[in-house]
């Protein structure tokens, strides 16, 4: 018998926390439970901050120090990384009546909960035209110390309710993607700031590859005018004054790159671009001569 | 706005150039400086703080924004990392670039360029 015991004991000990969890469902509370309240609570004043100040304020209560979460554009960011978006926010006036539509929560144990929730907000588009934004969450609680704290969300963008007039395909915020009418409708539909992100074509040492700047200026340019929302992206300059160790391989880059800042240049671009792409620039005499002098 | 160091200026005299001669059609065309300098000072800043080589050329500001966005690792090569020997073309000490860094740095430029292109727009009207 006591071997018997010992046998048991020795299994359970083996097993761990395991069987207190496995097969065990996730708790639902009941409606007045106050804990899932005080954390949907929560959970509502941050949907429904009006303000970056208020939205500071909940973010630094709610938040844990070492939280992270993945945005809707699927971005990770950390407490800090939020604060410092929101002080740097200068528009609020396009987001109105924010509000936290419904939220079920399940406990997992003691102190873990996980909330999913949706909420909606009223936007305005660039033309006016008010439209509602739905997001859908998932935001995981644990309690450390007897304080709930949010350690991870992920969010997502449900279907606008207005749909989209353009396909998927030329959602595109390059206008390189982009056929002409598409260029055109988005142009009117309000994307009128045009990103124009010079790069360059040089040597980088023997572990980096010469398009440094292009595919920096690439990427850079659609997350601006992702944040923007009124933008597209022009297609990156590649040249640019530069060389020097492998003058080899870069000297012929500056050639190219003096045409292209000709009023030649300038006038063929704009033509083809109707004024909306930029050109390069003029150079002045100054630079002409370090150009011609370096190479 | 440009990536490229020797870039700067010449971008903002053809901003402003442009600027004169589009502004009455009801274009305008600003030069956006912050994307480049406000973001290398931010840039100095955390390295400084961290004991960390400044960044000049190809160190472990531009290589740490490379590896972030080499999603398929053509443009890096790891086993040529090495810290500026005066013959490369390296200036500043790659090999402690890391995609995190990258990460962060990228993040200032966008943050900048957003917040400059905002005040700059709104500024206007």
């Amino acid at each position: 018998m006591l071997n018997q015991l010992k046998w048991i004991a020795a299994a359970v000990l083996a097993l761990g926390i395991v069987p207190a969890g496995s097969g065990q469902a996730a708790n639902q509370p009941e409606t007045n439970d106050p804990v899932a309240q005080s954390l949907i609570e929560m959970e509502r004043q941050w949907s429904e901050s009006a303000t970056p100040t208020d939205e500071i304020r909940v973010v630094q209560k709610i938040f844990a120090e070492d939280f992270l979460g993945t945005d809707t554009d699927g971005k990770l960011y950390t407490k800090s990384e939020k604060i410092a978006e929101e002080k740097a926010r200068t528009s609020t006036g396009e987001v109105l009546s924010p509000h936290l539509d419904e939220v079920k929560v399940r406990f997992f144990g003691d102190n873990l909960a996980v909330l999913y929730g949706r909420e909606s907000s009223i936007r305005k588009s660039k033309e006016g035209k008010e439209y509602t934004r739905r997001v859908i969450w998932t935001d995981t609680w644990l309690k450390r110390v007897g304080r709930w704290q949010i350690i991870a969300v992920q969010d997502m963008v449900a279907q606008p309710s207005v749909a989209s007039p353009l396909p998927a395909q030329s959602e595109s915020l390059l206008i390189e993607d982009l056929t002409w009418t598409e260029v055109r409708d988005a142009i009117g539909a309000g994307k009128t700031t045009a990103i124009y992100y010079a790069g360059s074509t040089e040597q980088n040492g023997p572990h980096m590859a010469l398009g440094k700047h292009n595919f920096i200026a690439r990427y850079v340019s659609q997350r601006i005018a992702e944040k923007l929302g009124n933008a597209l992206v022009y297609p990156v300059m590649p040249f640019g004054p530069t060389g020097d160790i492998a003058r080899r391989i870069t000297c012929i880059f500056p050639a190219v790159s003096l045409f292209l800042r000709t009023p030649l240049a300038r006038w063929l671009v704009k033509l083809l671009s109707a004024q909306l792409l930029l050109d390069s620039r003029t150079l002045s005499s100054w630079e002409i001569t370090e150009a011609i002098r370096k190479h | 706005m440009g990536d490229h160091g020797g870039d700067q200026e010449a971008l903002k005299k053809v901003a402003d150039a442009l600027d004169h001669d589009w502004s009455p059609t009801g274009t305008h065309v600003h030069y956006i400086p912050d994307l480049y300098y406000k973001e290398k000072e931010q840039m100095r800043e955390y390295l400084t703080k961290r004991n960390m080589a400044i960044d000049q050329h190809a160190g472990i500001d531009d290589t740490s924004e490379v590896m972030f966005i080499d999603m398929d690792g053509k443009w890096i090569r790891k086993d040529k990392l090495a810290p500026d020997n005066g013959k490369m073309g390296v200036e500043g000490d790659p090999t402690q670039a890391s995609a995190e860094l990258g990460k962060m740095f990228i993040d200032f430029k966008i943050q900048d360029a957003v917040v400059q292109i905002r005040d700059l727009v709104e500024g206007r009207k």
